[in-house]
């Protein structure tokens, strides 16, 4: 029998205010990694050329995938970070419960992606002016997005972005029950390639699990698939954490 | 030598020593909260300003040619591959500027009785003998058009050089040479445009245009030419 009686809810607040404001590294992060793949892109992602006796033509191929590429490698390695006991202990100071935690870091993972989702966009229009400023190239094309277009787009991003928090999270909390997982992993991933690669022809794996997500033409199931494996991903890390040591 | 072939190691070692700054720059009780913050700020007023400048000039301003769709395209492809066979076949050339764009015209004048034309081969060279035109020759240079992806090129392609030397008209023609640039927001822009290409190198392969000599002759002058065959063509 307490005096006050305090909600999870309450708690969740409470710890995701506080996240926001202390993992300011998060941000930070995101920030030097955006330049890193602003640069990286200025070689272009792409190029195509071709020849007749009158003309020729190169074309170097100027997109801002690879800006969202390295924002989902950033989130998958921010949401394994936020599993370690550093970060798992500094709850504890406060009056909470591990569903308190796992809520408030997926509110925080899911603000971190929507910042870098909007910000994929915005840093491909700097990484366009960087070129058109600094490189001399005439534009065969640019694209003209519609305003529909253009909120697909980022809303895309930014589920995207949170897809691969989800799956960091699952990764960092089977490392935090057992430390062999930090081998067994990578080693079962690559191994999956291997064998997928030495099965068949051609290596399916990969291209289906991103053709699962990336060839969806239909924003209403992508968004359905994507939360889906979100929510699923997350809901497995929850009922994994439970076998995770609590602060002695 | 030895720096070079050590090259690779470097940069495997910075990129670990980047996620290793990285891993402790993630770190909350990072020390440097102040300077994070500034680099925060600044790097958002950084993107708001590039998307400012992109918008405003980079993306309008430098486009070149005309966008058509990829049904036009594969139509002014097959017309094209009409017209010339019609030329050739039936020698009645159609001069559509739909399909063929003029790009120079030049006039001598020619009071001889034989014109030879040094053209390199795999050109075509088509000759129209008007009753009506005395004392003159009129060579025009056209080509049919160029696509690249989904976009008109054409009007970017370089004019032949054309010169007449006694009785001998010399045609060369000049390469052009296009270094571009296409821009794309990403995939992700485009995933649910309900299957349309993404871009311009997402289409199919570039059509070159043909270029082609048009030479308006007298009647009774015989035209030549070692390397290219002449064909003889109504103009309509």
């Amino acid at each position: 029998m307490y005096l006050t009686e305090v909600s999870t809810w309450d708690m969740v607040k409470k710890l995701y205010r506080y996240k926001l404001n202390s993992y300011f590294g998060v941000f930070t992060s995101l920030v030097i990694i955006q330049i890193l793949s602003i640069l990286f892109s200025l070689n272009g992602t792409g190029s195509s050329g071709g020849s007749s006796d009158t003309f020729e033509y190169n074309m170097n191929i100027y997109s801002g995938t690879l800006i969202l590429a390295f924002m989902m490698g950033w989130a998958f390695l921010v949401a394994t970070l936020i599993t370690t006991k550093a970060y798992r202990y500094d709850d504890s100071s406060f009056v909470s419960n591990r569903t308190a935690s796992h809520f408030s870091n997926i509110l925080f993972l899911f603000s971190a992606s929507i910042i870098a989702g909007i910000t994929v966009y915005f840093s491909y229009h700097l990484f366009l002016s960087v070129v058109s400023l600094f490189m001399k190239v005439r534009v065969v094309q640019a694209d003209t997005l519609t305003p529909i277009q253009l909120a697909q787009g980022i809303t895309a991003s930014v589920l995207y972005i949170f897809l691969f928090t989800s799956l960091g999270y699952l990764t960092g909390m089977l490392v935090q029950v057992q430390k062999f997982f930090v081998f067994v992993l990578p080693a079962l991933f690559i191994g999956a390639l291997i064998i997928d690669g030495n099965l068949s022809d051609e290596p399916r794996l990969l291209i289906s699990l991103g053709s699962f997500y990336g060839l969806e033409t239909s924003f209403i199931v992508f968004v359905f698939k994507t939360l889906l494996t979100t929510g699923a991903l997350y809901g497995v890390s929850i009922l994994v954490s439970r076998r995770v040591e609590v602060r002695p | 030598m030895i720096l070079l072939s050590l090259l690779p190691l470097l940069i495997l070692a910075g990129i670990f020593a980047f996620i290793i700054w990285g891993y402790r720059a993630l770190s909350f009780k990072n020390p440097g909260r102040k300077l994070a913050k500034w680099l925060i700020v600044g790097y958002a007023v950084i993107l708001v300003a590039g998307t400012v400048y992109s918008y405003s000039e980079a993306s309008t301003k430098q486009v070149i040619g005309k966008t058509v769709s990829r049904h036009e395209v594969k139509k002014q492809d097959k017309a094209q591959i009409r017209l010339f066979d019609r030329a050739r076949e039936k020698g009645v050339l159609q001069i559509n500027n739909d399909i063929l764009f003029k790009k120079s015209e030049k006039s001598f004048p020619f009071k001889g009785k034989q014109l030879t034309v040094s053209i390199p081969d795999s050109y075509n060279l088509f000759v129209d003998r008007d009753p009506g035109f005395q004392g003159e020759v009129v060579v025009t240079h056209y080509m049919s058009r160029t696509f690249i992806g989904n976009m008109d090129v054409t009007e970017k392609r370089k004019e032949a050089s054309i010169a007449l030397k006694n009785s001998v008209l010399d045609v060369t023609f000049n390469k052009t040479k296009l270094h571009l640039a296409a821009y794309s927001e990403g995939f992700v822009f485009h995933q649910f445009n309900g299957g349309k290409r993404e871009s311009v190198w997402e289409g199919d392969d570039p059509v070159f245009g043909d270029d082609f000599i048009l030479l308006k002759v007298p009647q009774g002058i015989k035209v030549t030419s070692e390397d290219q065959l002449v064909t003889n063509v109504t103009v309509e």
